[in-house]
């Protein structure tokens, strides 16, 4: 999820098929091709600009209203409601891990399985893979990327993965899960309390916000073809 | 007298070939959503807790994207109080 702009100019996108597998959307304005995965654009006039992630949260549909309770909904179209149960089939499959990389991908990086679901993070121009079945095993993990302390918090029991800057008032943090399904959180230095969201419910620092930084949710073969130099976490086979 | 025995059977197949058309319904087109319309949590009776959604908040408002949704359009451009966005899956 991405703004749709570049170099200060609105952008209308539309859907122009797949490159190495992955998504490419083209602009109305300046016919340029941009890549999902890289959110970078391919080619036309716009060719090496890149699109500004935007904040978003993946949960399940219980997690989000619990959150929002006002929440509207994406109204689905005449004819797309009535595929509404088998896309949600479709996407639960999709989480297995399974089946081979489609056809056209640019490299393959044999560390994972190519439909092994991720959430990619990049900072400061290092960028990671978290596995979501790591994530499921770990829930809190504490992690220096790109020079910046993070924490990494994913809840099982929605599969939400959160990730933030782990500090807070100048001070480093160090995070562990405060119950089994990490919906609260404990930082050892202080022992305040935290939600899943990055905000401190309880404890000395009661009130504080952590920087919230963006995932990328991916399949592995699209995430490691364009961030070449990946690092993957709990993997530490160096790249073939 | 005839006619009233037949009904049923005219029904019978008349359902039948019904759902034979179901099976067999066109693919509907991948197409991007550039102006996406809106309803309340109440009214989204198609959503179901483990269902996968994005969400998004904007200026106040939370908003919702069903992955089920996404998935059969690959992009919903949508307006956020700092400009355009695109949610894609």
């Amino acid at each position: 999820m991405f703004r749709a702009a570049a170099k200060g100019r609105d952008l209308q996108l539309e859907n122009a098929g797949l490159v190495g597998g992955n998504e490419v959307f083209q602009d109305r304005e300046t016919g340029s091709r941009w890549q999902q995965s890289s959110q970078q654009a391919i080619s036309g006039p716009l060719k090496g600009e890149r699109l500004e992630l935007y904040p978003f949260l993946l949960t399940d549909w219980a997690e989000w209203k619990r959150l929002h309770p006002d929440t509207v909904v994406l109204k689905p179209l005449p004819g797309y409601a009535d595929r509404i149960p088998e896309r949600n089939e479709m996407i639960r499959q999709g989480l297995s891990g399974e089946g081979s990389a489609p056809a056209g991908v640019l490299h393959e990086d044999d560390r994972l399985r190519p439909k092994t679901m991720i959430v990619g993070l990049a900072v400061g121009g290092s960028d990671e893979a978290f596995p979501l079945s790591v994530l499921r095993q770990e829930r809190v993990i504490n992690q220096e990327l790109g020079g910046q302390p993070v924490v990494v918090v994913h809840q099982p029991s929605s599969d939400t993965t959160t990730v933030f800057i782990a500090s807070a008032k100048g001070a480093r943090l160090k995070f562990r899960a405060a119950n089994a399904d990490a919906t609260e959180l404990l930082d050892e230095q202080t022992k305040s309390h935290w939600n899943p969201y990055g905000e401190c419910i309880s404890g000395t620092l009661k009130g504080s916000k952590l920087t919230a930084l963006i995932l990328e949710p991916e399949y592995w073969f699209a995430w490691s073809e364009f961030h070449p130099d990946t690092e993957i976490y709990g993997v530490t086979e160096p790249k073939r | 007298m005839k006619t009233l025995y037949l009904l049923p059977i005219l029904l019978i197949a008349l359902g039948t070939s019904v759902a034979a058309q179901e099976r067999a319904q066109p693919r509907l087109p991948y197409k991007a959503v550039h102006d996406p319309q809106f309803i309340p949590a109440s009214a989204a009776t198609f959503l179901h807790g483990p269902d996968r959604v994005i969400g998004v908040v904007n200026g106040g408002t939370a908003k919702a994207y069903p992955a089920a949704i996404l998935s059969q359009h690959g992009l919903v451009e949508d307006q956020s109080p700092s400009g355009p966005i695109a949610i894609t899956w």
